[in-house]
């Protein structure tokens, strides 16, 4: 009887760390053919975010963009090597910056990504990765027209604005913009990302 | 015989039996993913495979499974499956990777899943619990699909992210749709028709 059990409960464990193994096994395999588009795919989200940001966000093709950034973007990485912020050539041959700040939200980080003239102050373009706002709501600071609305200012951002009914015209000024309605969170947390990004940005220029 | 055996079981599966409005299970993912349509495609294709690749191993299984440990073993087979598919999805389907996020590796704890795997593919032979499996996924994804059409429609004026060419421009956003209280209006409502028209209860019981 006794080593009866024994058997039972051997075979249990040795079924249970077979099933494991197989599965282990399968996972990693997908995981070792998937690596390297997963990587493709991330360096891809990376360099749309910078171009974005830049100011230009739509390449011919892929291939346009991963020769666009090859050419013209120098990546300065931080303590950890993730990218801290980029250096870009800009049409008349001066250096623009683009920054990675990574603020909080209502629910987790948002990672921005800021573009700045070559003088450091005036923002050319706004992208935001990485985010968990909630959908249809806060997540909707991707949204063409909310970014859009940084560009060429310089702040330091004041006021949060309404929603505008007409995406098309947006605030002069240079203080303010206008808010996602029932966002109030989220927009104040983008105002302090960008405010934050400004004075980064006065630094770094600086220190060039 | 066997054709009509099936396909009775099919429609049982997806219809009077429904796992989101006779079963009331993955009302989690229901609320947490229909906001856009398109969010929703991916994670009812997600739930289908899973279901019937973790239902088919199951029954594949279920002779050898020891009593005791047959939890274990069914979620540690479902995970295998959901970190495939969202692995798959990462490297396929960048974009909505990103906005499924967390969702896809809640998979896992979807409860139809876990229940198909219990109450039906350990005491069904592999290719009954196959069709199980995907009568189920589908029986999820039309009910989350009905929902999403109608939250991305009311909540966000769109259609699978495009505006809606006479609709979109006077419309007004109802915000609650897109949060997770909208969609417990709608699910609630759509069982309420379902159950009233569609698929009487039984006034005497079973």
């Amino acid at each position: 009887m006794r080593t009866d059990l024994v058997k039972e409960r051997m075979f249990t464990v040795f079924f249970m760390v077979a099933v494991t193994f197989v599965a282990i096994t399968l996972v990693g395999l997908v995981d070792i053919v998937t690596a390297e588009s997963v990587e493709r795919n991330r360096g891809l989200f990376l360099r749309q975010a910078v171009a974005d940001a830049f100011g230009i966000p739509q390449h011919e093709s892929v291939q346009a963009l991963l020769d666009w950034f090859d050419d013209n973007v120098t990546i300065v990485r931080d303590d950890n090597d993730a990218p801290d912020h980029f250096w870009i050539t800009n049409e008349k041959g001066e250096k623009s910056l683009v920054l990675v700040y990574r603020g909080t939200g209502l629910w987790g980080g948002i990672t921005a990504f800021v573009g700045f003239e070559a003088d450091g102050q005036t923002i050319r373009g706004v992208n935001f990765q990485d985010h968990v706002e909630t959908p249809g709501l806060g997540a909707r600071i991707d949204e063409p027209w909310f970014r859009r609305q940084f560009v060429g200012k310089s702040g330091p951002f004041q006021d949060l604005l309404s929603e505008p009914s007409d995406k098309g015209s947006l605030s002069e000024d240079e203080r303010a913009f206008h808010q996602v309605t029932g966002a109030t969170i989220t927009s104040a947390s983008v105002r302090t990302i960008m405010n934050q990004s400004l004075k980064r940005a006065e630094t770094l220029v600086g220190q060039r | 015989m066997a054709a009509g055996k099936t396909k009775k079981q099919f429609l049982l599966s997806a219809g009077r039996d429904n796992p989101v409005f006779a079963q009331i299970l993955g009302i989690c993912s229901t609320l947490a993913v229909t906001n856009v349509v398109q969010n929703t495609v991916v994670m009812c294709l997600g739930v289908i495979f899973t279901l019937a690749c973790s239902n088919v191993t199951v029954s594949l299984l279920r002779k050898w499974i020891p009593g005791s440990i047959r939890m274990m073993v069914e979620t540690l087979i479902i995970a295998a499956y959901v970190i495939i598919v969202d692995v798959v999805i990462q490297a396929t389907l960048p974009g909505v990777s990103r906005q499924l996020g967390p969702y896809v590796g809640l998979i896992i704890t979807n409860c139809i899943i876990m229940c198909r795997a219990e109450a039906y593919a350990l005491n069904n032979p592999p290719f009954p619990s196959l069709i199980d499996g995907i009568a189920s996924g589908i029986g999820y994804s039309y009910v989350l699909l009905i929902i999403a059409v109608f939250r991305e429609i009311t909540g966000s004026a769109t259609f699978w992210g495009y505006s809606i060419p006479w609709f979109s421009d006077w419309w007004t956003n109802w915000s609650i749709m897109v949060m997770a209280p909208g969609a417990f209006f709608a699910l609630a409502i759509l069982i309420w028709i379902i159950k009233t028209y569609v698929v009487p209860e039984d006034p005497g019981g079973k």
